[in-house]
This record gives C-alpha cells, structure tokens and sequence, in this order.
C-alpha cells in the first residue's frame, strides 16, 4: 500500500520534470527560430494535452505554470524577464492558464471515468461467475435432498415392503379362493363376491401405500404453504410405527398447541424431521440396555419463531465436534453417507431458520431447529 | 371325517391376511377361527376335532416364534404353519425344530397353505389318537391290583410264571391266575401286545 503510494509520487515527479523540460526546450526552440507568442502557445498547449493524457492532474498543473512562465520569460515584453507590460498580454497568458486548467481538467476527468468502467465491467464479471456458482450449487443442493430422500426410504424398504406384501398375500390368496368355488359344480356366487371384494379392498390398501411413498421420494418442486407444524410431525411418527414396532422405544410428544402455521414446504419440512428421528432411533439402537426414550417437542421459541425438538437417550454427541455433524460426508455411522444432517440444515436455513445440536441430559442428544413464522425467504 | 369336522386357527395382526387364510380354509370346507393377537386366541373356548394353528412371525408384542415356545412349554400341542413377510433360514431352523410343520413366506400360493394345513391336521389327527389311546389304557391299568401290577411289569421283561413265582416269593398257579386277570383286564390279545401297551404306559422293568 505505501509502496505503490511511493511509486505514484515518483512517476508524477518523472512525469512532471519530462514535461516541465519539454516545455521549456520547445520555447527556447521558439524563440531562436523567431517564432510569436501565438506559435509558441499553441506548441505549448499541445505539450500540456499530451501531458494530461499519459500523467496526471498535478504533473500537467506543474507543467502548465511552467508553461505560462517560459511563455512570459521569451515572448512577452520585457524579453528575459517575468515582468509584462502590455495588458493584452497578460490577459492572453492568462487565457492560455485557463484553456490548458480546463483541458487538464477534462483530459483528468475522462481518464478517471474510463478507469471507472473498466472497473465496473471485472466486477460485472465476477459477479456473473458468482451467480452462475450459485446456481450449480443449487443445482446439486437439490440433486443431494433427492438423493437424501431416496436414501431415506432405503432404510425404511424393509417397513415399506411389508406394508405393500400385506395386501398383497390376501389378493393372492382370495384370488384362489374365488377360483376354488368358481370350480365347483353349483358355484357359490355370494362366496366369490365376498373374496372379489376383499381383493378390490386390498388392492386399494396396496395402491394407497405406494402413493404415499410416490408423494415422498418425487421431484417434488419446492412449495410454500402455509401449514401446520404439528401435523406435519404426526404424519411422520406414523410413517416411523413399523420401525418403532420393530424396535420398542418409549415416545413421548409435547407439541404445544395453537401455534401458528409457518410457511414451509410440507415434504422437506417433514424430511427433515423423519431423518432427525431415524437418527435418534439408530443412535439408541447403539446405547445398549439403557433406557430408549424418543422425545419430539415443538412450541414457540420467539414471538415470531417456531421450534422443532428431537431428543434421544443414545450414546450423545462428542462435545467438541458438534459442528461438524452438520458438513457432508462426515458420519459415525457405519452405514451412513452423512448427507442426511447437512441436507437438513440446508433445508432449514431455506426456510429462514437455524438447525443445530446439543447433549441431553443425563444421556443422549437433542436436535433442535427454528422456523421464522413470517415469511422472509417468500420473495426469492 | 364327518364327525371330526377339523378347525383351523389363524393369528395375524393383518386384516388382509386374516380374511384371505380364512377365505382359503373354508373353501375346502373346513372350519376356520381368526384371532388378532395370541392373547386372544388364549382365551377362545376350547373346540373338539383336530385342529392346527397358522401363526404370523411378525406379531406386535410376543413374536410368533416366542408364542410357539411359549405353548410348548405350557403344555399346549398344536401343530403349527408359520406363515411370515422375510424368511430367513435362522428363523426357519429354529421353528422347525420346535416342531413346526410348514414355514410360508408371503404371498404363499394358496395350495401351498393347503396342503401345509392337510398336514398340520393329520399330525393333530394322530397325536390325538394317540393320547385318547393313552388315557384308554391308563383307565385299564388303573383296575389293576398292586399284585396285579407288579406281575405285569415281570411279565412284560419275559419272564416265565416259574421265575416270576420265584421272585415275587408265591406259587407259579397264583401267578397264571394272576396273569389272566391282567390280559383279560388290559384287554391284552397276546403277550407281545400287553408289552406294547406297557411301552405306551412307560412302565419301567424297576417296578
């Protein structure tokens, strides 16, 4: 910083001596070829203009006085001397100051706007890479919350698959069963409607499993409506009963009633939740003969937020390393990719809130995350 | 096959499932009971003619698996179909070592499940007839005297009426009177029949 300053002196002070000698040798050639003040002045001025243009405001100044004085010491009378007495040559030496200030001025002025655009134009540049950067990392942002979400219901198929074999194993089983009487001699007719219903009935049951599944793993675009919070909770807990049939925990729920409804993408919103709670449940499934205890609160943090709890009795968090729960790839799970947390806060922190971890008290874990209950990000 | 009209008990948490074995089973014209839970199917009111229980592994609470150990260890013999959403061969060892009859993953073939179940009630068919022989003879071993008894025992180890006289301190006479009274009793035709019946009464030769 003062180095460059440093330069900059130097080069005016170069600039200016260049000019400066230039001035006073042309004059000098002026007067011996037996040239008039008209001649030398206009030679002058043309100095002073290259001047301006390749130095700057106060070398062209400087060379300019010089200017004025070389042209009073060789053309004005008295010759060799500062003195003038005719008056009209006063007054053209001063016009010949004020055609070169404004020429300098202009020359100035023009260069600083060139300056200025040229400016302009690389941080235009650098603000469309930006933006283009931006764009590809939502691009995969959205990508990764899809590869989440497929990820997620991975770890469910087992559930899922036994939800859907269900219905299944009665469609093929009342299918036989038609048939069988269908067979006989004088077919029972009311027999066969009974299992055909039973078929049609299962058949439904099976369609109305993979629509939820469908409405969970889509390309879903982004949707802000104004939902509740609560609800949104409780139809996750229910598409965790197998998985908490299958391993028993003590779930306890304290949703505050009446809150607000927030702005929020219903699917994300619940993606959210559903991988915070099949984290705790696969945290506890390590805690050993402890006590399982799921706990899912939710109330009002501020008057104009809204939070989500998720609070385990597992093996807790290293206190140390609470932050780095939330970058990608990194997992303490065997089988985990560790995208699950990170994509959570980036939903999240879409939405305008805040998602982050704490222990539990005597053991375990509590996720919490806020939700603004005005609209902030609706603009974007 | 008119008087024992079999019945067969279904357990499953799944209202599908449970209307659709049940659905099979009465089509082949036999008679069938649902219950949703084990607990529930303990308290049903106990039913004649062999029957057989399907059992679902998957079960809120007890699962299938520990529901068999349980009856058996509670005395309770039924013949059981396992039917189940993932069979793995652990779990397939380990019920078919305590005695089940068949292990169905779902969707079974409804054929499958019949024939399953044609077993299941003719091991019930046999078991049954078994234990009704049993209690008959125990109910004629009972008449029996004490004398009577210990003749028996010797007799059945093949000993002549001289050496058993000899051991149980009386004349050869008394024992063939003796013995008579026991075959007729026992309702024994011949020698060889009465030992058959004593292995079916686990009569030990100590006695």
């Amino acid at each position: 910083m003062l180095d460059s300053r440093k330069t900059n002196i130097v080069r005016v002070a170069v600039q200016g001596l260049f000019g400066c000698a230039a001035v006073v040798l042309l004059s000098l050639a002026c007067f011996r070829l037996g040239q008039n003040l008209a001649t030398a002045t206009c030679l002058l001025l043309g100095i002073i203009v290259l001047v301006s243009l390749w130095g700057s405001l106060p070398s062209s100044a400087v060379v300019s006085l010089v200017a004025v004085g070389c042209l009073d010491y060789y053309f004005t009378s008295p010759i060799f001397s500062l003195q003038i007495n005719d008056p009209f040559d006063s007054i053209a030496l001063a016009l010949f100051l004020v055609t070169s200030a404004v020429i300098t001025t202009l020359v100035s002025r023009l260069r600083n706007r060139t300056k200025q655009l040229a400016l302009s134009a690389t941080q235009l540049q650098d603000q469309i890479a930006e933006h283009m950067q931006t764009q590809e990392f939502l691009q995969q942002t959205q990508e990764l919350a899809r590869v989440n979400r497929v990820m997620l219901m991975g770890e469910m198929t087992a559930s899922i698959a036994h939800e859907v074999n269900q219905p299944l194993t009665g469609i093929v089983a009342n299918a036989g069963t038609c048939l069988r009487y269908l067979a006989a001699e004088i077919p029972d007719l009311e027999e066969v409607r009974q299992y055909l219903g039973y078929i049609a009935r299962d058949g439904k049951r099976a369609a109305e499993v993979i629509s939820r599944i469908r409405a969970l793993v889509n390309r879903v675009p982004e949707r802000r409506e104004r939902l509740d919070l609560n609800e949104s909770i409780f139809e996750v807990i229910a598409l965790t009963q197998t998985e908490l049939r299958r391993n028993p925990v003590d779930l306890q729920t304290n949703l505050a009633s009446g809150l607000p409804q927030i702005p929020a993408d219903r699917v994300q919103l619940q993606q959210v939740v559903l991988n915070l709670i099949v984290n705790a449940l696969e945290a506890m499934n390590e805690a050993g003969e402890r006590p399982r205890t799921l706990v899912v609160n939710s109330g009002t943090s501020t008057s104009n937020e809204v939070f989500v709890e998720v609070r385990d009795s597992g093996p807790g968090l290293d206190e140390a390393n609470l932050e780095r729960l939330f970058r990608s790839f990194y997992t303490t799970k065997a089988q985990g990719m560790g995208m699950g947390l990170s994509i959570s806060r980036l939903i999240v922190e879409a939405h305008g809130g805040r998602l982050w971890a704490t222990g539990n008290k005597p053991h375990g874990a509590v996720f919490r995350f806020t939700l603004p209950i005005q609209d902030d990000a609706a603009d974007d | 096959m008119t008087e024992d009209r079999a019945t067969v008990f279904v357990i499953d948490d799944d209202v599908s499932v449970r209307d659709a074995i049940e659905g099979v089973v009465k089509s082949v014209g036999l008679r069938a009971q649902t219950f949703e839970s084990t607990q529930e199917f303990l308290s049903r009111s106990p039913s004649d003619g062999p029957n057989c229980l399907i059992l679902d592994v998957r079960l809120p609470g007890l699962s299938g698996l520990d529901f068999q150990h349980e009856l058996t260890r509670a005395n309770i013999s039924i013949p059981i179909v396992f039917v189940t959403g993932y069979g793995d061969i652990p779990m397939t060892v380990r019920a078919t070592k305590a005695g089940a009859i068949e292990f169905l993953t779902k969707p079974f073939r409804d054929q499958d499940l019949l024939d399953a179940i044609g077993r299941a009630l003719e091991t019930d068919r046999t078991a049954r007839l078994k234990r009704t022989e049993i209690s008959m003879l125990r109910q004629r071993f009972q008449t029996l005297t004490v004398r009577e008894c210990q003749v028996m025992a010797l007799v059945v180890t093949g000993k002549l009426n001289r050496e058993i006289a000899a051991e149980l301190g009386t004349v050869e006479i008394t024992v063939k009177v003796q013995r008579g009274h026991v075959m007729r009793k026992m309702q024994a035709e011949s020698v060889i029949d009465l030992v058959r019946m004593a292995e079916k009464l686990d009569i030990s030769v100590s006695k």
